[in-house]
């Protein structure tokens, strides 16, 4: 299995390479017990061979340094995206402070149903003079959910369902007042946040933001390992 | 003159590669057994050919008529130069570490 992926590697190095060492390479392999490293190795090596062609050197040296350029802008801005959305993602929609966690909690506690407390319910809840309704998974929770534009004081009807995935039938609708619900939610986010992928979940901002700083951190490593300059030795004296 | 420094991050294979060849002409597997042995490092066999090119391209090794369809390698005169100037690096930095350890 490692030999055969690594003969079909082999196909993949530049013409030239194959033409000097592709049949000596194999030869080799004939003779080896090839470990899961060494198909990593292969793999590796086929893509510098790619990259550090000796003939044309001049040409390879340009455009090894036009990647280079190319990698390390392309490294800055994935990094200040990452750090950016990450701060945007902390400063811009701040977790709830604990006043806000404690009001809350009792807000959810005041609405809490009467029956089906199994986390496999889900619960919607329906204002009583308006049509607007506000879909809450039960097992999810979330304060900043029933944060939206809630009128104080106003009554509203719970209803909780079945799983969304069952059919979602309701298991039971009951009037409740909206009683503890006494933050301000209005200042909660800018409006101009609204409609981006990360209104709803925090944690959307910080998930793309750790995969562009992935990214970030791959391009590093490419850097470095194939398109790093060669290092000189100095020596110090003692 | 070109040295072993300028092959980045197969430098070091370089260098073990031609410590191995200093001892007579061998062939890539044979340089893998040689290495391990000496050096206690199995080289991978993409990083051995990619070091082997680079050896070549330099001059620093020479590749011989193939036997029983595998191909030898010899060190040339450039090679024993280049390798002669990176292990005098490389006891002067050794040098250098065992005074400051005070252990010279």
């Amino acid at each position: 299995m490692k030999k055969r992926l690594m003969r079909h590697l082999v196909r993949l190095y530049p013409k030239h390479w194959r033409e000097r060492y592709e049949a000596e390479f194999l030869l080799m392999l004939d003779n080896l017990t090839p470990r899961w490293w060494d198909v990593i190795d292969t793999f590796w090596a086929m893509l510098d061979a790619h990259l550090n062609v000796e003939r044309h050197r001049e040409a390879r040296k340009m455009l090894k340094q036009g990647l280079r350029w190319l990698v390390t802008a392309m490294i800055a801005l994935a990094t200040l995206a990452g750090v950016g959305l990450l701060a945007l993602s902390f400063l811009i929609v701040p977790p709830p402070t604990p006043d806000n966690i404690t009001e809350i909690s009792g807000t959810l506690a005041a609405i809490e149903p009467t029956c089906c407390a199994d986390e496999s319910t889900d619960m919607g809840i329906r204002l009583a003079e308006s049509d607007r309704y506000f879909y809450i998974n039960r097992a999810g929770l979330d304060a900043e959910m029933v944060r939206q534009d809630f009128p104080l004081g106003e009554t509203v009807t719970l209803t909780v369902f079945e799983t969304y995935l069952s059919g979602g039938r309701a298991l039971l609708t009951e009037s409740v007042p909206t009683v503890g619900i006494t933050s301000e939610t209005s200042s909660y986010r800018p409006t101009w946040f609204a409609g981006t992928p990360f209104t709803d979940h925090r944690v959307n901002g910080y998930s793309v933001a750790l995969v562009i700083l992935g990214v970030a951190a791959g391009l590093i490593i490419l850097r470095v390992s194939i398109l790093g300059e060669p290092r000189k030795r100095k020596l110090a004296t003692a | 003159m070109s040295t072993l420094d300028d092959f980045g991050r197969f430098s070091n294979p370089a260098m073990l590669i031609l410590i191995s060849l200093a001892g007579g002409e061998k062939h890539g597997y044979a340089m893998i057994e040689d290495i391990e042995a000496i050096a206690g490092t199995r080289l991978g066999p993409g990083t051995l050919y990619g070091a082997i090119q680079r050896l070549e391209e330099r001059g620093f090794i020479q590749a011989l008529p193939q036997e029983a369809r595998r191909r030898p390698y010899k060190i040339t005169a450039s090679g024993i130069e280049a390798l002669r100037e990176q292990l005098d690096s490389l006891r002067q930095l050794s040098q250098l570490g065992l005074e400051r350890l005070g252990e010279s």
